[in-house]
């Protein structure tokens, strides 16, 4: 009970931290393919770029298709030459709409969350 | 009551913050006064020492204490589940895998060394002694606040992050050695002032007076480093008032300057009372300056509960700003309006004029109040002649950022979006000639008129958002998503860019840049996409054609290819039916070697038709990113020889520092 009493309020301090995710501003800088974005091709690979360097270990991404399974080559990382690039590996995809969902953590301790979509078209 | 909660919960994170924050900083700033204050051979002065550095070895063993409660909820948030709190597995990865880890890391290293190190008894009977140890503290405790910056905002600051974590740095250090120091300095005082502490006096007189010497060296250096921290994660006054960032920054302003005045006040009127040596002269100053100290020192401690809060908040730069006033000042308001032009000039010239008079008022000892009185008059008069033709109507949105850029993809999206939309009422090209805007209680805006220079993003996305009442704008923000609020804007941007680019011929105006090129991003074939932006440093010839029009002209460009690349330009040959076999029907002979857009071609071509309209259209953008000459043909061969001396015309050119703008900014 005494260790349950004292550990409460460090739990709750832990909790204390959470409005820093809620209150972090989505700033993905660019992606390929863009937001929105009508394909032909299937693409090789989706790439995002932030404004600020991430922290590898904490920072993933993955590409669901509309049934919401995981179609992506599960090797999400960040650029080793630009850290603040996140890229996820593609096989050829079937035409269809594709959801990019990531949860970054920048260097400076926020944790960034959103979702983008793309779609690949049926060859004419 | 579950935000009560949440409000509690956040509060003792803060807490927890905020004593690692405090006891970091009271650390060092107790190490750096026994320092400041010199060695002393006085039974009084020993006794306070031994106090001070007992309370430092507490303030290690605090701060030690709240880092774990700090990186425990740091391991909660990265990982998103507060149970990794109490993981060891999971702390252990925050701790070596990131960079707030490895800061935390070196910082608890120094602060435990420094705990160890002060519970040690070493002999300071020498001066070198005494001077090796207590600056060996004062080092560590140095040592163990500055990487304090590496794991803050500033760490994410680019370019100039070595700048911005330097100025961070000699930031916390110098609120560190002000902050410090007041509690040692009022327990001096405090001591000094008693019948027991009266062989201290002396003592503690001249450690007043260095340590007020030191703070107001400190006090500068914080005020430049805050500037300069402020300039960068604020920024903008809209991101001062707008944001939870910059209102905590102005609360935290507003605690200082409270601060400073006791400072001040301690420094000019209660120091100078402290001197003299017989044992009554000087002790009710002393005590009293030892209670403002202790003020001074609340105060202090308060401003660092808001910078705990600051550090948890993203900088106002990352956040949409919130405008709350009404209002805003803008120099655009006067154009074309010479009379309020005038009544400006003058106005402000009448505020110049009382302005120099205070601060003359201000400096001289005769006629100091009257001329004061006269100052001000002015300065009140002078600005209310100027400000009210300076102000217009704000909006809460009027300085949000568009989060859609200006890019041909955005710009053809807004196009679909307006005529379903808009075009009833602004009509089918934006002249505001729809039919449904007839008997509305004011004509439908003519959205091709360059008058939105006088409105920022934010404004126009007010007026689509909520509409405009009065005249029978609807609001839009039930339909449209915000996405497609700056889709919508993007696109009026093009097009009265485009309306305004009717007059740009073939021929470039030297050193004219103002129509900025959509960015737009092209596949050829199956290589990876490209963005027109890619291409800034060189001139681009952006070529919308259609065969078999615009044949003859195409097979020019591709055998002329070679001196135009010579030139420095790229050509991107957009098909204007957006052909995907568009390479082949182009023909093996002469072999087109410029990148001819397979993919992506529809949105180029319903951007950039808002600039041109013809069979066969030629842009020339510099190297900077904007359109400087276009050609409206139908695609028959040309004297290439004119293009080419428009090139190095536009090679000729310096360029300038800023490059185009990618979002729509006024
Ligand atoms: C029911 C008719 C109607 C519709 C539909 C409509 N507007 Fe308007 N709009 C107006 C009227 C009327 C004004 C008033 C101009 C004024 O107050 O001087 C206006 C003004 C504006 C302005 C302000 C221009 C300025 O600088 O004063 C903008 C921007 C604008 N509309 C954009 C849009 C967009 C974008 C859409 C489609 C999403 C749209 N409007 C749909 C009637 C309409």
């Amino acid at each position: 009970m005494r260790v349950a009493r004292r550990l409460v309020p460090a739990g709750l301090a832990v909790l204390a931290l959470w409005p820093a995710a809620a209150l972090a501003h989505a700033v993905l800088v660019k992606s390929v393919p863009a937001q929105r974005a009508a394909l032909v091709e299937s693409p090789p690979r989706v790439e995002l770029w932030f404004n600020e360097r991430l922290e590898p270990a904490y920072s993933k991404a993955l590409v669901t298709n509309e049934a919401g399974t995981q179609v992506d080559l599960r090797d999400v990382a960040v650029s080793p030459e630009d850290s603040r690039r996140l890229a996820v590996s593609l096989p050829p995809l079937a035409p269809g709409r594709y959801t990019v969902s990531f949860r970054v953590l920048s260097v400076d301790g926020h944790v960034i969350e959103s979702k983008l979509t793309f779609t690949v078209k049926d060859r004419r | 009551m579950a935000i009560r909660y949440t409000d509690r919960v956040y509060a003792l994170g803060l807490a927890a913050r905020w004593l690692h924050l405090a006891s970091s900083v009271l650390l060092v700033g107790a190490a750096a006064m026994i320092v400041i204050a010199g060695r002393s051979d006085r039974a009084t002065a020993l006794h306070w020492e031994r106090r001070v550095l007992a309370s430092a070895w507490g303030w290690a063993l605090a701060a030690l204490a709240s880092g774990l409660v700090v990186i425990g909820a740091q391991t909660a948030l990265f990982e998103g589940r507060a149970g990794a709190a109490f993981e060891p597995r999971a702390i252990e990865r925050v701790l070596l895998e990131t960079q707030a880890g490895h800061v935390w890391l070196v910082r608890a290293g120094f602060l435990a060394i420094l705990a160890a190190f002060l519970s040690l008894r070493v002999s300071v009977e020498r001066r070198a002694d005494w001077r090796a140890a207590r600056g060996e503290a004062v080092l560590l405790g140095v040592a163990a606040l500055l990487p304090l910056a590496a794991a803050g905002h500033a760490a994410a600051v680019e370019p100039d992050t070595a700048r911005a974590i330097a100025s961070d740095g000699l930031h916390v250090l110098a609120a560190g050695i002000w902050v410090g120091g007041l509690l040692p300095l009022a327990l001096l005082l405090k001591t000094a002032a008693t019948e027991a502490g009266a062989d201290a006096r002396p003592y503690a007189v001249l450690a007043a007076r260095r340590f007020s010497r030191a703070a107001l060296v400190m006090i500068v250096l914080l005020a430049a480093t805050g500037t300069v921290l402020a300039i960068i994660h604020v920024g903008s006054v809209a991101g001062l008032v707008g944001t939870s960032y910059g209102r905590l920054l102005l609360s935290k302003l507003a605690l200082l300057a409270l601060a400073l005045a006791f400072a001040a006040l301690n420094r000019s009127v209660l120091l100078g009372r402290l001197g003299g040596d017989g044992p009554t002269v000087g002790r009710p100053a002393m005590r009293r300056l030892s209670s403002f100290v202790v003020v001074e020192a609340i105060l202090a401690l308060a401003i660092l509960i808001i910078v705990a809060a600051m550090n948890v908040t993203p900088p106002a730069r990352h956040e949409p700003p919130v405008w709350p006033f009404t209002i805003r000042l803008s120099f655009a308001a006067l154009e074309g309006r010479a009379d309020e032009a005038t009544r400006a000039l003058i106005g402000s010239q009448i505020a110049v004029v009382g302005l120099v008079a205070l601060i003359t008022g201000l400096a001289m000892r005769a006629w100091r109040l009257p001329l004061a009185a006269v100052a001000l008059a002015a300065l009140g008069a002078g600005v209310g002649l100027a400000l009210p033709p300076l102000t217009i109507d704000a909006y809460p949105t009027t300085y949000l950022r568009p989060s859609v850029p200006y890019q041909a993809g955005a710009i053809a999206a807004g196009a679909v979006l307006y005529q379903t939309n808009c075009a009833g009422c602004h009509g089918p090209r934006g002249a505001g000639d729809g039919p449904d805007g007839r008997g509305l209680p004011r004509p439908p805006a003519d959205l091709r008129a360059p008058h939105t220079a006088q409105h920022t993003a934010g404004d126009l996305f007010w007026w689509i958002s909520h509409g405009i009442p009065e005249s029978g704008m609807p609001g839009f923000v039930s339909r449209l998503g915000e996405e497609q609020c700056w889709e919508l804007i993007n696109y009026l941007r093009a097009l009265s860019a485009g309306y305004a680019a009717r007059g740009m011929g073939p021929t470039i105006e030297r050193d004219r840049r103002w129509l900025v090129a959509p960015d737009f991003t092209f596949s050829v074939g199956p290589t990876p996409p490209h963005a027109l932006k890619d291409y800034r440093g060189r001139n681009v010839l952006v070529v919308l054609y259609a065969l078999p029009g615009a044949r003859a002209r195409m097979s020019q460009l591709a055998q002329r290819e070679g001196t135009l690349a010579m030139l420095g330009v790229e050509v991107i040959a957009v098909p204007i039916n957006a052909d995907p076999d568009a390479i082949r029907r182009l023909g093996p002979d002469p072999r087109v070697m410029f990148p001819v857009v397979t993919e992506g071609a529809e949105t180029i071509v319903a951007a950039y038709r808002l600039f041109a309209v013809a069979p066969h259209v030629e842009l020339l953008v510099d190297r900077q990113g904007y359109v400087r000459a276009i050609t409206r043909g139908t695609g028959e061969a040309t004297d290439i020889d004119a293009l080419v001396a428009q090139i190095q015309q536009l090679n000729a050119e310096k360029i300038a520092a800023e490059a185009a703008p990618e979002e729509h900014v006024h």
